[in-house]
């Protein structure tokens, strides 16, 4: 008993030293996280933001041999809870969010305390479109089709979340237009794909990579890609782009690492370099083909002016006159 | 009983306040929307204002019982103190946290609960709590990687 | 189809298969048996550890820790009255009273045998009949699901225990507790007065905790902690008459959980309200509900588990989440490079099968695990309470911070343990402010798209014949003890 009581005092002891050195990390030279580094993800488990966040750092692991990271979901208010809580790690090198366009969309609402210069934007890896599907016995058959069926009457469209990337697409769409959709709010792509399939909404704007497998079974069917250009990915690349049929948008969802606020120039340094050996490895590659995502690199400021330059085109069509 | 009673009317009346309060602010966020649909104030309205109307009714009732029928013999009031003890050494345990740490606190609480107020002997009530938190350092931090707050001293966890 | 069965199973009788299977259920026993620590987090965070592995063995050992914490949820819902997850707080009321009368171990047998047969029962039907049960749930749109919500709340006149107005006053408390932070619609942010926490709503799980076990510990301490529970051991194995009162309980309570899990999104805890609410209707022992039915054991467990496995209906068979969990098993399968989809079964044959052959061998392994466990747990009574209820606090409270790794869930633990103590201390249900809770966003968002659907205007619930069956299936269920009141009159006249 004694013996026992004893090994416990030191197994605790043990780790109380173990625990200590986590925190600090400076001294000279470059700097180097200590200890466990935690990926945030704003989003709930098992969803594409989800899969992108622990792609993402098991690619960093492979990257940076002896790196640990730990992915965390912390989901809620359509990401609010997740940005939230990286704010609050201002200066803290060891955690990194796996973002998306929510750190634009979120503060553009005005119902956020950050924005994106609360942050530290650390590199963009890859873009993900959004293809309008329909059930297979759907009688539209382009993007064109929904649009003029919406001038004469009315289209149900699922939503995916307040401030989702579908919702800046149809939003885009109803400006361009001149039409106005109905739209039925779900809580995520996951939500909306039986919506879809059981008839409930007629049109939903979805990633390729929720999709494709009822689009190889032949139960759902796309419309048009909202990319720039068409996919090279075969069983994607017939479909035709927005642009092509005559509905000048196109607007895509990035997928990247974001610091917290504050980290000095050593600690971003690292996490740039860290993040160039990502697309290298072959789980970042795995994950881009198994998900149908276009890889694009952005690094350091030059992510930082990509956001800028988003942040300012999106700003006034978003913005909702109050 | 007479207190009991009483408690239970102040229960009602805090429901009655809470449930109008909440189902008053529903307004400002909009009842319905555009089109006459469900808007985000729909449901805190109506849920508020049912919540009002049913704790009322159940205020009314519990004020109006003459004769309560005996729901219970009263608490040893030793025991009613006990158990506000216990619940004072939480709050200082949870208060203690951003100091020491969460095990740390959590593994005096064990201590202080099992020696002072259960009155074990010392050495038992040192052992429990120690043995508590290792078990715990063991299942949360190591198996499920938790990062428990270390707080100043920086115990166990993450900085 | 047996055909495809055997070779599931020759795929998942493997050595190395079998060992991670067990190790699954164990793992998924213990993570079900601290509180706060769902499935869905275990499944989450044991994902990296499994992904050097073989596709099959990884999704065999995830998909074991997540029925296995279905078993392992039960145990301190009976022994602690500390629900691990929302699904189990049925079974904490009558399971926990059980257990103050010494029958600890008859109520954790049945829970172990009530979720055996349950899961073969709705893995029969999985295998069996996976397609149709998935096309049928599609046709569930948002005015079905508002009807099955609606059904879910004529449950609470079940938990009431002779007040109905208090225990809907508790589930109204409920619903309007759960409105609280960002409307999932429109992204207004409700009642959260700026703060962040408070966004993604009162965390239900963390209100729990602090109900049932810190409210319970606290309430325990003013009584005068009841004395160490002394069963002879012949008391802790279920006796014959327990046993054939489950029978009708466990295969209504199965079947309940089985439709119920074939939806997306209603879920475990829906059902396990649901066949509580049915089986106080039916049974013969009415009055002993909330005292320490078995039934009241047997039928949500069942329930419970016969849902957990029925959301792999839409899961396997369309590659849509059926639930929390499932959604993370789906996000594995990609992380496998599987692409989960209605072409699976067709594609990834050797690994569906495997994976359902695993089903069977993973609950034979947690019955023959269970089974003599239940008097061992059981004998865990015999510790004075003064010695239990520390640990009881500091688990509850370490476990409800693993849940999201932040403070505010320990705070609504601590604030809910009051107000968990003071609703018994005046006698207020907690099961349907919980129901309340967990259905409220349910409710509230098929509201809302209702609503949409038929631009403002809600009676077009009335125009979709299945919402109608479901509406009048609730309707029965209200009205239904006023119309048995009758028939045993006309019973007594015949005989």
């Amino acid at each position: 008993m004694r013996a026992a009581l004893a090994a416990a005092v030191l197994l605790l002891g043990v780790t109380a030293c173990g625990g200590t050195n986590a925190g600090a990390g400076s001294g000279g030279g470059a700097w180097k996280p200590r200890g466990d580094v935690r990926m945030i993800v704003p989003f709930a488990a098992g969803g594409g933001s989800d899969l992108a966040g622990r792609s993402i750092a098991a690619a960093l692991e492979k990257a940076q041999p002896g790196l640990k990271v730990t992915v965390e979901n912390r989901d809620g208010g359509s990401g609010a809870v997740g940005y939230s809580a990286l704010l609050g790690k201002k200066g803290n090198g060891n955690y990194l969010l796996a973002t998306e366009n929510a750190i634009l969309s979120l503060p553009i609402s005005g119902q956020v305390s950050f924005t994106r210069k609360d942050f530290t934007p650390v590199a963009k890896l890859a873009e993900d479109g959004g293809i309008l599907v329909v059930k297979k016995d759907s009688p539209f058959k382009t993007c064109t089709d929904v649009v003029n069926a919406a001038k004469s009457g009315r289209v149900s469209v699922g939503m995916s979340g307040a401030y989702g990337v579908d919702n800046v697409i149809f939003t885009l769409i109803e400006q361009k237009t001149g039409v106005t959709f109905q739209r039925v709010p779900f809580e995520s792509g996951g939500e909306l794909v039986p919506a879809v399939l059981g008839g409930q909404v007629q049109v939903a704007l979805l990633n390729p990579g929720e999709v494709i497998g009822q689009f190889r079974s032949g139960d759902l069917r796309g419309l048009c890609v909202t990319t720039d250009e068409r996919y090279t990915y075969p069983e994607l690349a017939s479909l035709g782009t927005a642009k092509e049929q005559g509905i000048d948008v196109s607007y895509v969802q990035f997928r990247g690492i974001l610091g917290a606020g504050g980290l000095d120039e050593r600690e971003k340094a690292y996490w740039v370099q860290a993040a160039k050996g990502i697309t290298r490895t072959a789980e970042f590659q795995k994950w881009l083909k198994d998900n149908y995502l276009q890889q694009s690199e952005l690094y350091g400021d030059d992510f930082a002016a990509y956001l800028e330059q988003l942040d300012t085109a999106l700003a006034p069509l978003l913005k909702k006159p109050s | 009983m007479r207190r009991l009673l009483r408690g239970e009317a102040a229960v009602w009346g805090l429901l009655v306040c809470l449930s109008a309060a909440m189902a008053g602010v529903s307004f400002g966020y909009g009842v319905t929307r555009e089109g006459g649909q469900v808007g985000p104030g729909f449901l805190p309205l109506v849920s508020g204002a049912a919540l009002a109307v049913i704790s009322a009714a159940c205020l009314l009732r519990s004020v109006r019982r003459a004769a309560p029928e005996p729901e219970e013999e009263a608490a040893d009031p030793r025991r009613v103190r006990t158990l506000w003890t216990v619940f004072g050494m939480l709050l200082v345990a949870l208060l203690l946290v951003p100091l020491t740490g969460f095990l740390v606190a959590f593994g005096l609480l064990v201590f202080a609960v099992s020696a002072f107020v259960e009155k074990q002997r010392i050495v038992s009530a040192a052992g429990v709590a120690v043995a508590a938190t290792v078990v715990i350092y063991a299942v949360f931090v190591l198996f499920l990687t938790v990062p428990l707050p270390a707080g100043l001293l920086g115990v166990g966890g993450d900085g | 189809m047996l055909d495809n069965l055997m070779m599931g199973f020759g795929a998942a009788l493997t050595p190395a298969n079998l060992l991670w299977c067990f190790v699954g259920v164990l793992a998924g026993t213990v993570i079900g048996l601290l509180p706060g620590l769902g499935s869905t987090t275990g499944v989450a965070v044991l994902l990296p550890l499994t992904l050097s592995f073989e596709p099959l063995t990884a999704l065999i050992m995830l998909a074991g820790i997540y029925y296995g914490a279905q078993y392992g949820g039960t145990i301190t819902s009976v022994l602690i009255s500390t629900p691990g997850e929302a699904a189990s707080v049925v079974t904490a009321i009558d399971g926990y009273q059980m257990a103050r009368r010494g029958r600890a171990g008859a109520a954790l047998s049945i829970a172990a045998i009530g979720s055996f047969v349950a899961a073969i029962v709705s893995l029969v039907l999985l295998v069996a009949m996976a397609p149709p049960f998935a096309k049928l749930a599609l046709d569930f749109g948002p005015p079905e699901n508002l009807a099955v919500m609606l059904l879910g709340l004529t449950t609470i006149v079940s938990f009431s225990s002779g007040a109905r107005l208090r225990g809907l006053a508790m589930a109204v408390l409920g619903i309007l507790l759960a409105t609280v932070g960002v409307d999932a619609a429109t992204g207004l942010p409700r009642y959260t007065f700026g703060d962040v926490d408070l966004l993604s709503g009162l965390p239900f799980v963390q209100v729990m905790i602090g109900l049932f076990a810190v409210g319970e510990v606290l309430y325990q301490i003013r009584q005068g902690a009841a004395a160490p529970i002394r069963a002879r051991f012949r008391d802790l194995v279920i006796n014959r008459e327990e046993l054939s009162r489950s029978k009708g309980a466990i295969a209504r309570g199965s079947l309940i959980g089985y439709l119920l899990g074939c939806l997306p999104g209603a879920g475990s805890t829906l059902a396990s309200f649901l066949a509580y609410g049915v089986e106080k209707r039916v049974s013969k022992h009415r009055d002993e509900f909330g005292h320490g039915a078995i039934e009241g054991v047997a039928s949500p467990e069942s329930a419970n588990n016969a849902a957990a496995n029925a959301n792999f209906v839409p899961t396997l068979a369309l590659g849509i989440p059926g639930g929390a969990t499932t959604a993370v098993l789906l996000g594995a399968f990609m992380m496998y490079g599987i692409q989960p989809g209605p072409l699976l079964f067709d594609e990834q044959p050797e690994l569906v099968w495997g994976l359902l052959a695993s089903f069977f061998i993973g609950n034979v392994l947690l019955l023959v695990l269970n089974l003599p466990l239940a008097p061992l747990f059981a004998q865990m009574l015999r510790i004075p309470y003064g010695y239990m209820y520390p640990l009881i606090l500091v688990t509850s409270f370490v476990g409800a911070y693993s849940i999201d790794n932040n403070m505010f869930s320990v705070w609504i633990v601590f604030v809910s343990g009051l107000v968990g103590y003071f609703m018994k201390k005046f006698d207020l249900p907690m099961a349907p402010l919980v129901l309340g809770l967990v259905i409220g966003p349910l409710f509230e968002k098929a509201l809302v798209q209702t609503s949409a659907m038929g631009d403002g205007d809600l009676t077009l619930i009335l125009t979709r014949p299945i919402a109608l069956v479901v509406l009048a299936l609730a309707a029965l269920l209200v009205a239904g003890p006023s119309l048995l009141k009758l028939l045993p009159r006309r019973e007594k006249e015949t005989v």
